[in-house]
C-alpha cells in the first residue's frame, strides 16, 4: 500500500511538472549538434524498409525505447501525445513523432504499431535488425544496455501497454533494458537541435518545434 | 524490482524537471548579429590559442632536461629541447630559479587590452627546482604582454613580474609537481594545433608542421560525413564542412606509446562553437587522438590525427538511463 502511495506522489509531481511549464513562454537559441544523428535505414510500423532521409522536410521528435518499458517509454509517449496533440493540425502536418526501439528481436512492426497507436496513430515506429536499431542508437549517442539475459522475462510479469500475439502454447518473453531517456528535436534538414526529455516543460518543446518550423529553408 | 527502479526512474526526472523549468531565456538568433558573435568568438579562441601555445613553449623550455623526479616512464625524452628563439626569453631567465625540474600554472588570467591588438595574461606558476641537491619549491607570478600582429602571430613584448598571492610554505608542501617537458610540449602542440584548424599557424617556428601536414592522415567522423585523407585536405573539408567557428581546448592527456621509443598519443576533447555554412547556429563536442613522435630538437612528427564528433554536454539529465 505504501508502495502505491509512493507512486501516486511521484506520479502527481511528475504531472505538476509538466502542468507548471503554462506560462513559459521564451524563444531559445537552437544550434546545430554537430556530430549527433544521421541518416540511417529502419523497418517501419507498416513493415516498409524506410530511410531517415525521407523525413527531411519535417520536424522530427525522436524517442529511443521498448514497447515491454515499465518505466519511462510509456511517460515519454505520453508526453510527446500531449505535446502533438497542442500542435494545430497545420503543423501536425509537418511533425513526425519516431520511436525506436533497442528490442527489435522482440519488437515487430505489427507489435509496434498497435503498441504506439495507444498512444497516436500518427506516431511511427522503426524497428530491423539489431545492426540497424544499435546503428540508430549509436548515431543519436543514445545508450541501452540489457539488464536480463535476452528473452528470459515472462512478459506477464511485466507492466505493458499491449500483449503480443504468440502462438498458443508458448509463453511470451521479453528482455529488459535500460536505455536512454532523451528525447531528440531534429530539424527539416535531419540536424539534431535540442535534447530534451519529459522534463522539458511541454510548450517550451512545443516553441522549440514551432520555431524549427518557422526557419527558413537554407538552400 | 520492476517498481522499485520506476520509483527510482521517476524521483530522479522529477527533480531534475524542477531544475530545467527555471532554465535560461536566450534572444532569439539574428543573422547578422550571429555572424558578428562568431567572429568575435573566432577571435578569442585564435588569440588564446596562440597565446597560449607561446607561453607553453617559454614555459617548457625553462625545464631542464635530465632531471630525474619526472617518474620512471618518462624518461625517454630526456633529450628534447625546446627551442627558444626569443631575445627577452633569453634575457628574463635570469629572474627564475637555476635548474628547474618542474613547473605548474597555478592560474591564469587573460585580458584585452583596448583595440590595440594586445593583450595581457597574468600567471601564477610554481616552480620546483634543484639548490645544492636539494629540492625546493618557488612561487612566481609575472605579467605577459602580447602583440598580435596583422597577420594574427602573437608575440610576447614584455614580461614583468608581480607579487605572489599565496603565503603559503612552500618547502613544507607536500605535493609534488609532475609537470614536466612532455607535459609543456603537449600543450604547445595542442594549442598551436588548434589555432591551426582556425587558420592561423603559429606551429611553423615551433612544432615544425610542414613536417607531417601532407603526410599524416586525419580520419573525421561527425554523424554520417566521414574522411580519411592527408591532414591538409581532411581539415580543408572538414572545415568547410563544419563553416565559421572557434575551437577551444577543454581537456588534454597523452600517454607514451608503449614499445616505441618517444611516441606518444594525445587525447584531446574540444569545444567548437560557431555557425553551419549557412549560417545556423552550430556546436560541436569534439574529440581527438593524435599519436606523434618527438623529436631531439623539439619538434614533432603527428603521424596520424583522429577525430570524432561526440555528443555535447548540454543538460545535466541527458546521461540518465531508465
Amino acid at each position: 500500500m505504501a508502495k502505491d502511495t509512493m507512486l501516486k506522489i511521484i506520479f502527481k509531481l511528475s504531472l505538476l511538472s509538466l502542468l507548471f511549464s503554462g506560462d513559459i513562454t521564451f524563444a531559445e537559441e537552437l544550434p546545430i549538434l554537430n556530430g549527433v544523428g544521421g541518416n540511417f535505414t529502419a523497418i517501419n510500423t507498416d513493415g516498409e524498409e524506410i530511410e531517415f532521409d525521407s523525413f527531411k522536410n519535417k520536424i522530427v521528435l525522436l524517442a529511443f525505447g521498448y514497447t515491454n518499458c515499465a518505466d519511462i517509454c510509456p511517460i515519454t509517449l505520453g508526453y510527446l501525445k500531449m505535446v502533438y496533440n497542442k500542435l494545430t493540425p497545420e503543423e501536425q502536418q509537418h511533425v513526425q513523432v519516431l520511436f525506436s526501439t533497442v528490442n527489435p528481436e522482440y519488437d515487430t512492426p505489427e507489435h509496434l504499431k498497435e503498441f504506439l497507436a495507444y498512444f497516436n496513430k500518427d506516431f511511427i515506429g522503426l524497428t530491423g535488425t539489431r545492426e540497424q536499431a544499435d546503428k540508430i542508437a549509436s548515431l543519436f549517442y543514445a545508450e541501452h544496455q540489457a539488464m536480463t539475459t535476452l528473452e528470459s522475462i515472462e512478459t506477464k510479469h511485466v507492466r505493458r501497454i499491449n500483449q503480443k500475439e504468440v502462438e498458443s502454447g508458448k509463453t511470451d518473453k521479453t528482455t529488459l533494458f535500460n536505455h536512454s531517456v532523451m528525447i531528440y528535436l531534429i530539424d527539416k534538414q535531419g540536424k539534431t537541435r535540442s535534447l530534451d526529455y519529459t522534463g522539458t516543460p511541454g510548450d517550451k518543446l512545443i516553441i522549440k518545434i514551432q520555431q524549427l518550423l518557422n526557419e527558413q529553408q537554407s538552400s | 524490482m520492476l517498481s522499485h527502479k520506476f520509483v527510482r526512474c521517476m524521483l530522479t526526472l522529477v527533480v531534475l524537471s524542477s531544475v530545467v523549468i527555471t532554465g535560461e531565456a536566450f534572444a532569439s538568433p539574428d543573422s547578422y548579429s550571429e555572424l558578428s558573435k562568431t567572429d568575435d568568438r573566432i577571435e578569442y579562441a585564435v588569440s588564446l590559442n596562440s597565446m597560449a601555445s607561446k607561453l607553453m613553449n617559454w614555459y617548457g623550455s625553462l625545464i631542464i632536461t635530465n632531471h630525474s623526479q619526472a617518474g620512471k616512464e618518462r624518461t625517454n625524452i630526456v633529450k628534447i629541447k625546446f627551442p627558444t628563439r626569443f631575445q627577452l626569453w633569453k634575457e628574463h631567465r635570469a629572474t627564475y630559479p637555476e635548474k628547474i625540474t618542474g613547473i605548474q600554472i597555478r592560474s591564469a588570467d587573460l585580458n584585452k587590452q583596448g583595440s590595440s591588438g594586445q593583450y595581457e595574461f597574468e600567471i601564477e606558476v610554481l616552480m620546483t627546482h634543484m639548490q645544492s641537491d636539494k629540492s625546493e619549491k618557488k612561487l612566481i607570478k609575472e605579467l605577459f604582454l602580447f602583440q598580435i600582429s596583422d597577420s594574427r602571430q602573437p608575440e610576447i613584448i614584455q614580461v614583468s613580474n608581480l607579487s605572489p598571492t599565496a603565503n603559503e610554505n612552500l618547502n613544507h608542501s607536500s605535493q609534488t609537481i609532475l609537470n614536466d617537458l612532455l607535459y609543456y610540449k603537449s600543450r604547445e602542440f595542442a594549442y598551436g594545433w588548434l589555432a591551426y584548424m582556425d587558420g592561423v599557424n603559429v606551429m611553423s617556428s615551433q612544432i615544425n608542421i610542414e613536417n607531417w601536414i601532407d603526410n599524416a592522415n586525419y580520419s573525421v567522423k561527425i554523424a554520417d560525413f566521414e574522411l580519411n585523407e592527408q591532414v591538409a585536405s581532411s581539415l580543408q573539408k572538414r572545415n568547410q564542412h563544419l563553416g565559421k567557428g572557434g575551437h577551444l581546448l577543454r581537456s588534454i592527456a597523452s600517454k607514451m606509446i608503449e614499445g616505441l621509443n618517444n611516441h606518444y598519443e594525445l587525447d584531446i576533447i574540444i569545444d567548437w562553437k560557431g555557425t553551419d555554412p549557412s549560417g545556423t547556429p552550430a556546436i560541436s563536442k569534439i574529440s581527438q587522438v593524435i599519436q606523434f613522435k618527438l623529436q631531439e630538437d623539439g619538434s614533432l612528427i603527428v603521424l596520424s590525427i583522429k577525430e570524432k564528433h561526440l555528443l555535447p554536454d548540454l543538460e545535466p539529465w541527458q546521461k540518465i538511463l531508465c
